[in-house]
């Protein structure tokens, strides 16, 4: 490759991280954007842990959980543009169908292999919603999870 | 010092006190409260039905079998206090702080607020054994969080507390060394050690 290329893609990408950075400035809430959009990413993980366990009693409970993020980013975006705000609308309106999906699918077919696909389904709708905002604010989904505060080596 | 500094004189009275008194009469006259004079009174004549001396050889005898026991009761007043906060992570499932200090045998007391106030989830704060904690967490993702009560792998537990509110627990600090406590409605992911020192 050229270094006039390697160039121009550097520069792409430095744009893009300025472009996303200018656009999380311009959120009037980031941190609460930031908050609701975490919890998603949690009470997606904990649908994925009940059905791993076959604790499918347990799933509408999660699906009650999710809307009540779903409110949270809901509350984090009211004071946007509303052209950015319909657009999060949409895509959240998406995502909680998804995961009712899954909910609903746990009290008819409590099928474990059945509801861990329809619930990858529903996390690349919620992934969807995520893509609306700044890389800086979305949540990690490799986040590990283990014994906090344990003696570290 | 003495009105009647004449001890020799409660000498003879004590005799004559012991020859009336069946109870005295088979002391030994090399007795040691043979051999102990009886206090005068500073005032008044002295009782013949009153064995003083006998009464401040018991209270020597026994003053210093009690005053253990009074410090013994001092000391269990005196054990250490210590108030310990924890809350969670807002509203993610996580504590904050997720490690706690306390010393041993100290009688702690630790409140447990729920600061979420977005989501409708319920916590608790729950301290067990380093060895218990899988089978526990096991358990506890099957039973759907609920502590039995008794359960032995449980040193001490807090009541599930709603969002915005805090509870209270108090116990005595184990033995040192370091305790993992966790919620029982997210035992996986809601964890952290108590350090227990010397």
């Amino acid at each position: 490759m050229k270094p006039v290329k390697i160039a121009a893609a550097l520069m792409t990408i430095g744009l893009a991280l300025i472009m996303a950075s200018t656009v999380a400035a311009q959120l009037k809430s980031p941190d609460d954007v930031k908050t609701g959009l975490r919890l998603l990413m949690q009470v997606s993980n904990d649908f994925k842990r009940q059905i791993t366990a076959k604790n499918f009693a347990r799933v509408p409970r999660e699906f009650k959980e999710y809307t009540e993020s779903a409110d949270a980013v809901r509350t984090a975006v009211k004071d946007e543009p509303a052209a950015f705000k319909a657009k999060v609308e949409t895509k959240l309106k998406a995502a909680v169908a998804a995961y009712q999906k899954v909910s609903d699918m746990s009290s008819t077919t409590p099928d474990a292999d059945k509801l861990m696909a329809e619930h990858a389904k529903a996390v690349t709708v919620m992934n969807a919603l995520f893509n609306l905002f700044p890389p800086e604010l979305r949540p990690d989904p490799n986040a590990p999870a283990g014994i906090r505060g344990a003696p570290k080596n | 010092m003495w009105d009647r500094p004449d001890s020799q004189f409660y000498w003879s009275r004590d005799r004559k006190i012991a020859s009336r008194c069946p109870k005295l009469k088979h002391l030994h006259p090399l007795s040691l409260r043979s051999t102990i004079p009886a206090m005068p009174f500073r005032r008044g004549p002295l009782r013949s039905d009153a064995p003083v001396a006998r009464r401040r050889l018991l209270f020597v005898m026994f003053a210093p079998l009690l005053i253990p026991l009074g410090c013994g009761r001092s000391q269990k007043s005196a054990q250490e206090v210590v108030d310990l906060y924890i809350e969670t992570d807002g509203d993610f499932i996580a504590f904050k702080p997720d490690t706690l200090t306390c010393p041993t045998s100290a009688l702690v007391r630790l409140t447990f607020h729920h600061a979420g106030r977005l989501v409708t989830v319920r916590h608790n704060w729950l301290l067990t054994r380093a060895d218990q904690l899988e089978a526990l967490s096991k358990d506890f993702a099957a039973n759907d969080g609920v502590v039995a009560s008794g359960d032995p792998r449980v040193i001490t537990a807090t009541p599930l507390c709603d969002k915005g509110e805090s509870v209270m627990v108090q116990f005595t600090a184990p033995s040192p060394g370091d305790y993992p406590f966790l919620c029982s409605t997210h035992p996986e992911d809601m964890r952290g050690i108590l350090h227990v020192t010397k």
